[in-house]
């Protein structure tokens, strides 16, 4: 079924708009889930949840591109799950990788904790990865929205894994840069 | 803001670049066997193109090059790239022996992985050829338009070629052992391969430039038996490709250049990805053995599987060769120290105009316990006392270059920081003398700061009016300079007796895309046009 079409199942609150989204995206919410979750029974709820959000988005929200739309909510809700887990229970999956080089574009703990708005936040994220040379750009999208392993990035664009680890780390630093430039923390003296 | 904060910043990325992503990337290998028929090429993101395999099957698998075919609507990008021992290292000489009646010879550019050469008539017609050399270590890509576009497949002797035929343009592509051909023009298929057809590649000269390093393992993976590295590969150790070794190990290195010593980078990590923190850096120098050969050693001083030791070997040029990395639990231990430990090299002028020349020694001293070299300048009196002094260190934060200047029939001391941190540079100098007392008097300086990264949205123009202003003002000094001390690996190659700057991301080609130096202009000519490029798109 087309994607317009699924979304118009959702405006009616048809409830095969959920079945046709288990169908056709169901097994790529999960890939979203299970990179970050790391357990099977945790990835199935939270793409169950993702179809409940949508059922809840929709009306109003029309999304063009259904899939990404779908992506988006797996992840934050799996991301919340993952949070909310105990720490010791957070174990080593590839989310905690992720995090671990995501800390390194903020620039320092003393100016980490200056005031700013989420939307401005995303704003400069969204901008930032737009303005990217593509192969840049597609590795890091890869690594830190859908969570994808070094090895999988590697193999889905023909890189040695040390490729595509020298280009996110190289990407980072542009990050940790572009972030303090725009006044996310103060300029280090 | 913490990295949780960072991680759910990306959900704003536009459904675009997202998509963007998904595509993957086939292999195809030329000595596959699907036949291509002589169509027309539609846009299909599905489809993946394999050159055909009209050959023989012992023909085919003598191919050493693997092609990576992208589609895009309207558009194939090959990407090439190879993994065998590459029969030439530097591109060949080559000779178009069938040149249509008519055309002249416009332009002709050669460096050593490409050769650009350009035909022209009266008439606006042209055709161009390029070859492109592929090492183990590198790729090349052609993206060719295929709108309404024909391809035929033929072969130049026993090379398999592929022609694409356009309406107002045409291309004929092959590779020959690791050498990417390609000629286009306007001027019809017929004739642009009988220009292909009649290229003649000469064979390769003997004594290329290489690093060719063996390895020994005493652990597991001991690949790089043996593996080759050409003069130039990046100037950016992060974008060479690293090999691994597991465990501590040995590697030995030859080169077929005259080469007295190597500068090796050593940074070792607490942890296994390259991101980790670092704990250790220092670049010293290998000298050869007995054998003519380099030997670097590595064994670990604290053991545990966490760790990583990353050697960074530079090339004659002074950009870096070979990203080797280790991981390993041995005790860690370097050998090779410099010969030269100790001496001390001395000049005489007069640097406080007193009349009595002082004696200027470069010293160069060795830290027993942790085995890194660094240097210092002391400027002393007649009595021996030190009138002042400056360290110079190999690694980055430490780079001091320090030259002789003699300007208006006196002596001055200039200093020249070509800096650049990712990128980001400020380019600098200070000409200066002493007073009585040993302080400094500058009586020149100057200093420009601006930024290379030019794919940053982020960035300001490129102000090479201004660059060039600095640099032609610094050579001017340096034209009447001797170099006294310099650890700036941005000025490894520099003429000590006459020295001048060239920046080298001016003439690495690969920095800029669409810009190539070019020897017979001046450094501000180059400068201007590498300016118009970077701002003009």
């Amino acid at each position: 079924m087309e994607d317009s079409q699924i979304v118009d199942l959702y405006w009616r609150k048809d409830a095969n708009a959920i079945k046709e989204s288990d169908a056709k995206y169901g097994a790529y919410c999960y890939a979203i889930a299970d990179n970050i979750l790391q357990n099977s029974e945790d990835s199935e709820e939270c793409v169950n949840d993702t179809w409940l959000h949508a059922w809840n988005a929709m009306p109003p929200q029309k999304p063009s591109k259904l899939r990404l739309f779908l992506a988006k909510i797996t992840r934050n809700l799996s991301f919340n799950r993952f949070n909310a887990r105990s720490a010791q229970k957070r174990g080593s999956g590839e989310i905690v990788f992720v995090l671990d080089e995501l800390t390194e574009c903020i620039a320092h703990a003393e100016s980490a904790e200056q005031e700013y708005e989420v939307k401005e936040l995303e704003q400069c994220i969204r901008l930032f990865v737009r303005a990217l040379p593509q192969r840049e750009r597609n590795v890091f999208v890869r690594r830190y929205f859908y969570t994808e392993p070094v090895a999988a990035i590697a193999k889905r664009y023909n890189l040695t894994e040390s490729n595509t680890l020298a280009i996110l780390s190289r990407t980072r630093k542009k990050l940790k840069t572009h972030l303090t430039r725009e006044g996310f923390f103060s300029e280090q003296l | 803001m913490n990295s949780c904060d960072l991680y759910l910043a990306f959900n704003a990325i536009d459904d675009d670049i997202l998509e963007q992503s998904e595509y993957e990337v086939r292999t195809v290998s030329f000595w596959a066997r699907h036949h291509l028929l002589k169509r027309c090429v539609a846009a299909c993101l599905a489809v993946v193109i394999v050159f055909t395999g009209l050959m023989s099957v012992e023909a085919c698998r003598k191919k050493v090059i693997d092609v990576i075919t992208q589609i895009f609507p309207g558009a194939i990008s090959f990407l090439y790239s190879t993994d065998v021992e590459p029969k030439y290292t530097v591109v060949p000489e080559v000779d178009l022996t069938y040149i249509p009646a008519g055309f002249d010879l416009t332009e002709s550019k050669e460096t050593e992985n490409r050769t650009y050469i350009l035909y022209e008539n009266d008439n606006t017609q042209f055709f161009e050829f390029r070859q492109s050399l592929l090492l183990p270590t590198g790729s090349a890509v052609s993206l060719i338009d295929t709108e309404n576009t024909e391809e035929e497949h033929f072969y130049i002797g026993a090379d398999e070629a592929v022609a694409y035929i356009g309406s107002a343009q045409q291309m004929v592509l092959w590779t020959h052992e690791n050498i990417r051909c390609r000629v286009y023009g306007n001027i019809g298929i017929d004739e642009l391969k009988k220009i292909a057809s009649a290229v003649v590649i000469k064979e390769p000269a003997a004594a290329d430039k290489l690093l060719v390093c063996y390895a020994e393992s005493d652990g597991g993976n001991a690949t790089i038996v043996p593996d080759y590295f050409p003069n130039e590969i990046d100037r950016d150790y992060e974008n060479l490709a690293g090999t691994e070794m597991y465990s501590s190990g040995k590697l030995t290195f030859s080169v077929n250049w005259d080469a007295e010593e190597l500068i090796v980078g050593e940074n070792y990590y607490e942890r296994t990805s390259p991101d980790s923190v670092m704990i250790h850096q220092e670049t010293y120098t290998l000298l050869p053995n007995a054998d003519g050969n380099f030997e670097l050693k590595v064994i670990y001083k604290n053991p545990g599987e966490e760790e990583k030791a990353i050697y960074f070997i530079q090339g004659e040029s002074g950009k870096y060769l070979m990203k080797l990395v280790f991981k390993g639990d041995e005790e860690h231990e370097v050998i090779n120290l410099p010969k030269d430990l100790g001496q001390v090299k001395s000049y005489s002028y007069d640097l406080d105009y007193d009349g009595i020349p002082e004696t200027v020694e470069l010293v160069t001293h060795s830290e027993e316990v942790s085995q890194s070299v660094w240097f210092e300048l002391q400027v002393k009196k007649a009595d021996g006392t030190i009138l002042w002094k400056d360290e110079a260190y190999t690694a980055h934060s430490g780079y001091n270059s320090l030259f002789v200047c003699k300007l208006d029939g006196k002596d001055y001391l200039l200093q020249y920081y070509p800096t650049m941190y990712q990128g980001s540079c400020n380019y600098g100098y200070q000409l200066f003398s002493f007073d009585a007392q040993g302080n400094v008097l500058v009586h020149r300086e100057a200093s420009i700061s601006f930024d290379i990264n030019w794919d940053y949205w982020l960035n300001e123009e490129f102000d090479a009016e201004s660059v060039a202003d600095f640099m032609d003002e610094v050579n001017g000094l340096l034209a009447t300079s001797k170099l006294l001390l310099s650890t700036d690996s941005a000025l490894a190659d520099i003429d000590p007796e006459h020295p001048q700057d060239i920046p080298w991301w001016l003439l690495d080609e690969t920095y800029c895309a669409g810009y190539i130096y070019d020897g017979s202009k001046s450094l501000r000519e180059n400068l201007l046009a590498l300016g118009k490029i970077v701002n003009e798109g």
